[in-house]
């Protein structure tokens, strides 16, 4: 356990003065003046030091175009409520689907399903997400409309499911591309292996040695890769929400961006980063489980 | 025992006639092998295609910014592939001028990342110790970002325009390249090639970039060719979020930004510019698999 927080230690502290100094550079271009009874005529390094010091405190700053004394940390929150949900349904879509297509396609590579298989998820790879929303859009809420286009829900009410769907779909499809590709080269390679072979031979019925041997093993080696992709699913949900109008943290993000609020933009990268990095850890872990010969020392 | 400087000269001279026409075999294995590759051939293809269209955009008849209030928003047809837009201009016209701005910032990102990134791979994998874990720490501190999100913050920073966006996928590519050809340096360095390169006084640059570079340039390629699909996905969701090149330039995700406005009544304008950035980066997913498997023999099709 020890070992693992201490991985973490490692991976987290080049993380956190790279956000402060790219915070820092964007402060000294604008608004000097204005600003320095913020603190920021100070030496950077003690910026950063109190910066740090109220970050590890929970206070984030205050927004300075939304309203002068409006606190960042919840507002900034208050949008990741609605950007998980949709990061998660995303997941979920891309796990589901994508792991038994992968399997699918590795049992029987260069069959016709495979070859539907593998170009699915090459479209998925190659088209950039925001243009499969927009097809999306077109299809679903412009030819069929099943579907609302944009936003959060009916406008002057709350949230509502059906805005939800799209979104995720589009976000989903992207990470289902690369999954699916990862998941089948895991199973090729798993297949073609000895142990398989041996299993094989020694008269384990088929459907045993896949579900015992090969997807587990073929899991492993893609834990990894799917670990950084999950990561960067939030940074892709950034993209998306822009498409569909979602108001979550990537709208607040190019809002933020356009009106200069460096508060606002350094919390959100510091939180999609430290959201990044965990996940990467998080499959360290369950690396470890899946195959108990890895250890950290 | 002594052999003269003549006879020296000679014999070098022959080795390396001997190299060069190896060489020239192995490149000739290469095509053959990637030209076989029948995906691979179609990336190169759409590629070049795209790369021509764009060098002769300025020498096209129509303008990409000029507007025709007699032509909003018309649909596909003869006169107007794929239609016009909400201020009468060509599609087409626009979307070949796009293709200039995709492919000079996937051209200039990878090659400036390219550039560091194998630099600081070299020098890192070299001279090994406190220089490499140096060096590396600063790589990991730029792969703790997801690169797109590192690529947005960047260009917030610096300010939206064609040369930030460039230097922002530049920078979030670097570990990729400094990565690989560390890991390659590392082993290579323990090579007797390289001993022998030391033994006759080559310094520490000439053998990095003379001895150890040229046997670790094909997952060079391999990486730059796949990042060439990045770089122009980046571009796109940049520009697509208003953080790249500025308009009136056309570009492929400012095209497709513009096209939400209008998406219930003009569905030409959302669909080709995603199109086109759909062909490239898959086109050059398809060459670097294509280069991959044609260096490496263990990875060809099963």
């Amino acid at each position: 356990m020890i070992s693992v927080i201490i991985f973490a230690a490692v991976r987290f502290a080049p993380g956190d003065p790279a956000v402060t100094r790219l915070g820092m550079e964007a402060t000294r271009s604008a608004l000097e003046q204005e600003r320095r009874d913020l603190g920021l005529d100070k030496p950077i390094y003690e910026q950063y030091v109190i910066w740090l010091g109220k970050v590890v405190r929970g206070d984030m700053g205050v927004s300075l175009a939304y309203a002068s004394d409006h606190p960042v940390a919840p507002l900034v929150m208050e949008k990741f409520k609605r950007t998980i949900p949709l990061t998660l349904a995303a997941m979920a879509i891309g796990l589901v689907v994508s792991i038994p297509l992968g399997i699918i396609a590795g049992l029987r590579p260069y069959s016709l399903l495979d070859n539907i298989i593998s170009s699915t998820s090459l479209f998925g790879v190659a088209a950039p997400s925001f243009w499969v929303g927009l097809m999306l859009i077109l299809l679903f809420a412009v030819r069929l409309d099943w579907l609302p286009p944009f936003g959060y829900g009916p406008i002057g009410q709350g949230f509502h499911w059906k805005y939800f769907i799209l979104p995720s779909l589009a976000l989903g499809f992207q990470l289902m591309g690369a999954l699916t590709r990862y998941m089948r080269s895991g199973m090729l390679d798993v297949m073609s292996s000895d142990y398989v072979r041996t299993a094989q031979a020694k008269g384990l019925p088929y459907r045993t040695v896949v579900a015992r041997h090969a997807v587990k093993n073929a899991m492993l080696s893609v834990v990894t890769v799917i670990a950084l992709d999950l990561g960067a699913l939030l940074a892709g949900a950034l993209v998306t929400e822009t498409v569909f109008q979602w108001p979550g943290v990537g709208l607040l993000l190019v809002n933020s961006i356009q009106a200069r609020d460096y508060a606002i933009v350094q919390m959100i990268v510091l939180v999609t980063s430290i959201w990044y990095i965990s996940v990467n850890l998080l499959a360290d872990i369950l690396y470890g489980y899946l195959d108990p010969r890895i250890r950290y020392e | 025992m002594s052999t003269t400087a003549q006879e020296r000269a000679i014999d070098l001279h022959s080795r390396g006639e001997l190299a060069d026409r190896r060489r020239g075999r192995l490149l000739r294995l290469f095509l053959a092998s990637f030209f076989r590759n029948r995906t691979a051939v179609f990336g190169a293809i759409t590629i070049f295609v795209f790369t021509v269209a764009a060098l002769i955009a300025p020498l096209l008849p129509t303008d990409p910014l000029e507007q025709d209030y007699d032509a909003l928003m018309r649909p596909p047809s003869i006169e107007y592939p794929i239609g016009t837009d909400s201020l009468g201009r060509d599609n087409l016209t626009r979307l070949i001028h796009g293709g200039r701005v995709s492919l000079q910032v996937g051209l200039f990102a990878v090659l400036i990342a390219t550039t560091i990134g194998v630099t600081i791979g070299l020098v890192a994998g070299y001279f090994g110790k406190w220089t490499d874990s140096i060096l590396m720490r600063i790589v990991d501190v730029i792969l703790a970002f997801p690169g797109l999100l590192l690529a947005i913050l960047m260009v917030a920073v610096l300010g939206p325009s064609l040369r930030n966006a460039m230097l922002a996928i530049a920078i979030a590519f670097i570990p990729g390249f400094a990565r690989i050809t560390r890991a390659n340096t590392l082993s290579l360095r323990e090579k007797e090639f390289v001993e022998s390169a030391r033994a006759i006084g080559g310094g520490p640059v000439r053998i990095m970039f003379k001895t150890i570079l040229p046997n670790t340039v094909s997952p060079i390629i391999v990486q730059a060719s796949l990042g060439m699909s990045y770089a122009i996905l980046f571009e796109a969701s940049l520009s697509f979020l208003g953080l790249g090149i500025q308009p009136p330039t056309p570009s492929w995700g400012y095209m497709l930004s513009a096209s939400r406005e209008f998406i219930t009544l003009a569905w030409w304008l959302s669909t080709f510019p995603g199109l086109a950035i759909f062909l490239v980066v898959i086109a050059w997913n398809f060459i670097g698999d294509g280069i991959r498997e044609a260096l490496d023999p263990r990875q060809r099709r099963r």
